[in-house]
């Protein structure tokens, strides 16, 4: 069985704009962001469920525990859990 | 000309990606994500789990399961707790995301973020009821914070409240023109609290100033002509087919640059494609189902129909490639692709294979989400799939994610599952083609 193979084209040099494009390009890509806020990294699940289900321990994974939570993290989901609290106590309190 | 255009591409990418406002959205939105997603679970278990009032299925409905209904508050306060916030997390985000840029860690810097947040807000709000007599009557209740302003309606202003106000006491405690020196005695976390004092109340009062100014000059709440004029305009844009398709399209082309397109154009279309999302669980929440649910294109649509199996549907390609491809190399990178795709992630495929900069490869790494993403809005338009109301990780795998987005609706399975097959039909011919080429070493 032959096979149509196209010919090889000699390799030709790259221009300043294509250099500087493939510089931008690894740039870019090499990126590393140092605020960058990875939140389901190991550990980080878990504690976002016991915040809901009992928040003094998910509250004690997510101050104290070593799991890589930002100030960001630590702050909006205190004020989740705390309104979470507030509103499941309120709404027990309106239903009895 | 082609490396001219590829050149600009990567400067807007860059300039997009290196810009410290979208990077603080950027970080916001992400710190926020699994609230999102805890608010999905919340409104998905009230309705799928415990509801006994809904008009769907509900576990809770089935004999003997009744008593699952008493749980009904605890995921209602989960989505409460949650959804209903989801402006005020983002001020106060942004303030500590932006703040991080100019060095500002200190507790108080989100603190009056949010104040100033709220001294732009209306302090009440009104409804109509219909008194003894039978007449419509408007009533207004005082000092109360309306759910329109905590809301995903408030995204914009919060954004643009957070981004202002940060800037505003950034400049005023850098000038260290306002501060009260302390005598040396003075613990240092005292004297440090007292040189922001006035920083502090002066940016409040400009924010606050300003939206009073703009009231009295217009006769438009700041929240008003935000929402009229930027936030429902956008989101008109962005949630009708053709602005989604642009938006698909510059996603894949910067991909096809070898640019992560999904990351640096998420600060543009994020808030606007949740906004869409929450109004969908609001709608599951006051009791809409099925083609009641008013947004089609949201972000659960988006991780679906657009970036199911990573961006440019590679699924089709990878299943292409191992039916129909003659290329030892492109079989291999398939092969080692597959793991990784059922959790969304293609990078083996785009800078493997590679898609990146291969024109051969970049055509229906473009038509693939678009058509996908047109065949799932017709699909929804038409009842076979309803709207997606949840919201999950990711790299939740494919058919999973849309079984969840839907509350367990199988028609919107079987339309995901056909748009991996459109994908599949897209991408053959050019698998084909690749087989002629000459494999470069």
């Amino acid at each position: 069985m032959s096979k149509k193979i196209k010919a090889v084209k000699p390799k030709k040099e790259l221009t300043e704009m294509q250099k500087r494009n493939l510089e931008l390009r690894k740039e870019l890509n090499s990126y590393v962001d140092p605020h960058a806020i990875r939140p389901f990294s190991p550990g980080k699940p878990l504690t976002y469920l016991m915040l809901f289900l009992l928040p003094p321990y998910g509250l004690y994974r997510l101050w104290k525990m070593e799991l890589g939570f930002t100030r960001s993290e630590k702050v909006v989901q205190t004020m989740i859990s705390v309104l979470f609290v507030y509103f499941l106590i309120e709404t027990f309190l309106l239903v009895n | 000309m082609k490396d001219k255009f590829i050149n600009g591409l990567l400067m807007v990418a860059s300039k997009l990606q290196m810009n410290r406002y979208m990077s603080s959205i950027k970080h916001a939105f992400t710190a926020n994500m699994p609230i999102i997603i805890a608010g999905a679970f919340g409104t998905l278990v009230a309705n799928v789990v415990t509801s006994t009032t809904t008009t769907g299925l509900s576990l809770a409905k089935l004999p003997g399961m009744a008593f699952l209904g008493e749980l009904t508050p605890i995921f209602n306060s989960i989505n409460y707790a949650t959804i209903n916030f989801f402006a005020i997390g983002i001020v106060v985000l942004i303030a500590i995301e932006l703040g991080k840029y100019y060095g500002h860690e200190e507790t108080m810097l989100p603190v009056v973020v949010l104040a100033s947040y709220i001294a732009v807000v209306q302090p009440f709000t009104t409804f109509k009821y219909v008194d003894a007599a039978g007449a419509d009557v408007i009533a207004t209740i005082q000092n109360v914070l309306p759910r329109n302003f905590t809301d995903a309606r408030g995204l914009f202003l919060a954004m643009i409240i957070g981004i202002v106000a940060t800037e505003i006491y950034v400049k005023l405690v850098d000038s260290h023109k306002l501060d009260i020196k302390m005598p040396e005695q003075v613990p240092t976390n005292i004297a440090k609290s007292f040189s922001v004092l006035f920083p502090s109340i002066l940016t409040i009062l400009i924010v606050a100033v300003f939206g009073f100014v703009f009231f009295k000059l217009t006769g438009l709440y700041l929240y008003d002509a935000i929402f009229k004029f930027i936030q429902e305009p956008m989101k008109g844009l962005l949630t009708g087919l053709p602005g989604y398709l642009v938006l698909v399209w510059m996603t894949t082309l910067l991909w096809s640059v070898g640019i992560h397109g999904t990351q640096v154009l998420q600060p543009i279309y994020q808030a606007t494609l949740l906004q869409a999302l929450t109004e969908n669980m609001d709608a599951v929440n006051a009791g809409a189902s099925g083609s009641q649910i008013p947004n089609i294109l949201n972000t659960s649509f988006m991780q679906v129909f657009s970036t199911g199996s990573g961006a440019g549907m590679t699924a089709g390609l990878i299943v292409a490639i191992l039916l129909f491809s003659k290329r030892d190399d492109y079989k291999t990178i398939a092969k080692l692709s597959i793991p990784i795709g059922i959790f969304n992630i293609n990078e083996t495929m785009t800078f493997g294979l590679p898609i990146v900069l291969n024109p051969l490869l970049i055509i229906p790494f473009m038509a693939a989400p678009a058509a996908s993403a047109t065949f799932g809005y017709f699909m929804t338009k038409i009842g076979v799939a309803i709207p997606m109301a949840y919201t999950v990780p990711w790299t939740t795998p494919p058919l999973l994610k849309s079984w969840l987005s839907t509350g367990g609706h199988m028609g919107t399975v079987l339309v995901e599952l056909g748009a991996y097959v459109i994908a599949f039909l897209i991408y053959i011919p050019f698998v084909l083609i690749a087989n002629k080429q000459q494999v470069s070493e």
